[in-house]
């Protein structure tokens, strides 16, 4: 379980509509920040990152496998002299 | 060469020796089809990355063949015959069979490269390869991954944002090695040759 300090927050605000409003006299918003307590730890779930398929960041870098077109996907026949595979559809 | 261009599949042999069968594949549309001609090695090869001396490798290779053909996985890492480790596949049989593969390499030549060939008669089916190597935890580099955790950034989900956003997930759980994704727009071509499935994904140790 991954602990973030998390404040404690204390808000106070009072009418913020009303003070855009412009009919009545602007009332002061205060915020308390309390940093000497601490909140309950962070869901694991809402705490990370992303990884995706961008260069080399998934494929060479992160998964170790070292093998290309290992289950044979594509459409070409396997030729001798470097042709380029035609995909087998667009994607 | 690794980077975005894809390594590929050359024939042992003449062109003429390998077709893609889509009559038995056993993953896609297609598998490769080998013709066996005698005593001549018959097959499919591709040039690897890097390995490193006294490093062990593990795979598999899924196979599929004729009582008559005999056949071979290799790793070569130079150009001298004793510059590889050939591993005969036993018991192959007339439906896919899944054969593991131990390597241990004896260098990094500039011709390394992984070879599956056969000789002697009929044909035979190579319905998926894989080849990492074998420290690593669960498909996934022990030494990047340990980069990762060094940062503490919790967890990581995959795939991620608009690169993938025509990628359909329900083609990439299960097997992972008849896993077919079907991406549709033009920048997840690099999805179809992509070895790595949210499936693999979720059984990562980085997840």
């Amino acid at each position: 379980m991954i602990r973030k300090p998390s404040a404690l927050l204390l808000l106070s605000v009072v009418s913020a509509l009303g003070a855009q409003s412009g009919n009545r006299p602007a009332k002061p918003i205060a915020v308390i920040i309390n940093a000497s307590k601490a909140d309950s730890p962070m869901f694991l779930y809402n705490y990370g990152q992303f990884i995706e398929h961008i260069g080399d960041l998934t494929n060479r870098s992160l998964w170790a496998e070292m093998l290309d077109e290992r289950r044979f996907l594509l459409s070409h026949r396997l030729k001798a002299c470097g042709a380029e595979p035609s995909a087998r559809n667009s994607g | 060469m690794r980077g975005t261009v894809a390594n590929r599949w050359r024939p042992i042999g003449p062109d003429k020796s390998e077709v893609m069968d889509s009559k038995e594949p056993y993953t896609g549309d297609h598998t490769p089809l080998i013709k066996l001609a005698g005593a001549e090695p018959r097959g499919i090869q591709q040039s690897g990355p890097a390995l490193c001396k006294g490093k062990s490798y593990t795979g598999r290779v899924v196979l599929a063949g004729e009582a008559g053909a005999r056949i071979t996985v290799s790793l070569i890492w130079g150009p001298r015959p004793a510059d590889r480790q050939v591993i005969p596949i036993m018991g192959l049989a007339r439906s896919y069979s899944k054969f593991p593969l131990k390597f241990t390499a004896g260098g990094n030549g500039e011709d390394r490269r992984s070879e599956i060939a056969g000789t002697w008669q009929g044909s035979f089916h190579i319905g998926a390869v894989s080849l990492m190597p074998a420290d690593n935890i669960r498909g996934f580099r022990p030494d990047t991954t340990g980069l990762l955790r060094q940062h503490r950034t919790g967890r990581y989900r995959f795939p991620g944002e608009n690169f993938i956003s025509a990628h359909e997930w329900r083609g990439t759980i299960g097997d992972s090695d008849k896993i077919v994704e079907t991406p549709l727009i033009e920048t997840s071509k690099a999805l179809r040759n992509a070895p790595l499935s949210a499936h693999e994904f979720e059984n990562s140790s980085i997840s």
